[in-house]
């Protein structure tokens, strides 16, 4: 569905180095990271927003630049921010886009739009961020996109928005023939309902896995401080120091508790966890 | 690509007051121009006219930045830049018919004289927009909305002073315009083709944040 293989882009101070993944068909990945770790760059890079310096990007099996009119019209794409014309209602801003369609459904639409509670005759900048982003989304999903790839669409919502909108991706991968890539910061979304997980820092990819295989490849270690030999701190991914003790992150529970026995709490981390142990020691 | 042309349209003439401003400013400007007659008039009302419509869809990339949205529709960067390019076309037609109907109400009153609207002015409007559109659109294609806006505001600015304003400055160059025909067509034609794909490069190498 998605492929991208040794992607490289150069700016001044910031780089995308030798970036590759793949996201098959039916499943949800997410693709996160700190902020300014290059999750919008390479999204950019797959819409073609920035132009990449080398490697390949696969939408379909087909190159993201010779048939991206193609490639387009199957993919759903929700930014951050709407990037609407704000002076335009709902209508006429659907009905500039629908054209573009060659799949566009307008009765899906109109479902969405009562779904979402939007009202057709609203101006686009009377609404809130929340309204935008299901406005977003309406359009989206409503011209039968395969891939559905969204940049930080959750970023500035309450939880009863994301909620919803969660709810709402969980119900479109329940067409095996689709596939939604979504990056975001927030990673207890991606706990609910990613089936992969890509993670980037600096730039470079740390993993891209299954999110179960992740989330038991790794373990939170927490002990006193005297457990925390110079030895230890070399063998750990990351750790911090508080007044009461440590807490860290292993890829080798055995080790630890080799090591430690009894002593040292073992825990099952959260995506949060190993993003910030990991991005902090990188 | 017809969708692209549509939406600008759409775009354009949805905003009120890029509405009040092609329907009612410019008629009221005809009458700050000196030598008021309706070949001057024409001219100057047709080229705002097809200015503003050009301008006003990157206005919005300024301030909303709906060309990043555009970017996500089944369209490539060329497929935008030649939408642009085809529309002076449009435009020039729809601010043709608007001023003529505008310069034909005027008559009734003696204001103006429709019948000495000449061809000649008509296919020399065309040529100005052409040439003035050619020259401001790469700008736009390759500086922020901000600096662009900006650019093709002086661009515009100086135009007009230099081909409209002035003694009788506009039949002059209609004159010289009907002496080289052929060879100003050809410039002219160059320069559009040119000006496009210069677009097109500068779009497709450009960084969108």
């Amino acid at each position: 569905m998605l492929k991208i293989e040794n992607l490289n882009k150069k700016f001044k101070n910031f780089e995308i180095k030798d970036v590759s993944f793949e996201l098959k068909k039916g499943y949800i990945m997410g693709f996160i990271g700190p902020n300014g770790s290059g999750k919008t760059t390479t999204i950019k890079l797959i819409m073609n927003l920035l132009k990449k310096d080398s490697g390949s990007i696969e939408v379909f099996g087909k190159d993201n630049i010779k048939f991206e009119r193609e490639i387009k019209d199957r993919i759903g794409f929700v930014y951050d921010e709407g990037y609407f014309y704000e002076d335009l209602t709902i209508k006429q801003m659907k009905n500039i886009v629908a054209p573009f369609y060659t799949q566009w459904d307008e009765k899906l639409f109109k479902k969405y739009m009562k779904d979402f509670s939007l009202d057709e005759t609203q101006k686009i900048n009377k609404l809130s961020k929340g309204m935008k982003m299901k406005f977003a989304l309406a359009i989206a999903l409503s011209h039968n996109a395969d891939l559905i790839i969204m940049d930080e669409p959750t970023s500035g919502l309450d939880p009863i928005f994301r909620r919803e909108i969660l709810d709402i991706l969980y119900s479109i991968i329940q067409d095996e023939n689709k596939s939604i890539f979504f990056s975001t910061h927030i990673t207890t979304d991606l706990e609910r309902i990613a089936d992969y997980i890509t993670f980037i820092d600096e730039g470079k990819i740390v993993f891209s896995k299954e999110k179960d295989l992740i989330l038991e490849s790794y373990a939170v270690v927490k002990g006193g401080n005297e457990d925390l030999t110079p030895e230890l701190e070399k063998s750990l991914l990351g750790f911090r120091k508080t007044n009461v003790g440590f807490e860290a992150l292993t890829d080798d529970k055995n080790m630890i508790r080799d090591l430690l026995g009894e002593d040292v709490l073992i825990e099952k981390p959260s995506l949060e966890d190993i993003m910030f142990y990991i991005a902090r020691r990188q | 690509m017809l969708n692209l042309i549509r939406k600008d349209f759409l775009v354009t003439y949805s905003n009120k007051f890029a509405f009040y401003m092609l329907l009612l400013l410019i008629p009221l400007l005809l009458f700050f121009i000196d030598n008021f007659d309706s070949n001057t008039s024409f001219m100057y009302s047709v080229l705002t006219f097809v200015f503003i419509s050009t301008r006003t869809p990157f206005a919005y990339d300024m301030k909303d930045k709906p060309h990043l949205f555009i970017q996500s529709l089944p369209v490539t960067k060329t497929d935008i830049v030649i939408s642009k390019y085809i529309s002076i076309f449009v435009n020039f037609l729809i601010g043709s018919i608007f001023t003529t109907l505008y310069i034909s109400f005027l008559s009734l009153f003696n204001l103006l004289d429709i019948s000495v609207l000449k061809f000649s002015t008509v296919i020399f409007t065309l040529s100005v927009s052409i040439f003035l559109v050619s020259i401001s659109l790469p700008a736009e294609f390759m500086f922020t909305p901000k600096m662009s806006n900006l650019i093709n505001i002086i661009i515009y600015v100086i135009f007009l002073n230099f081909f409209i304003i002035g003694d009788n400055r506009i039949l002059n160059f209609i004159n010289i315009f009907s002496d080289y025909r052929i060879g100003i067509g050809l410039i002219l034609v160059l320069l559009y083709f040119s000006s496009m794909v210069l677009s097109i490069v500068l779009y497709k190498n450009r960084k969108f944040y």
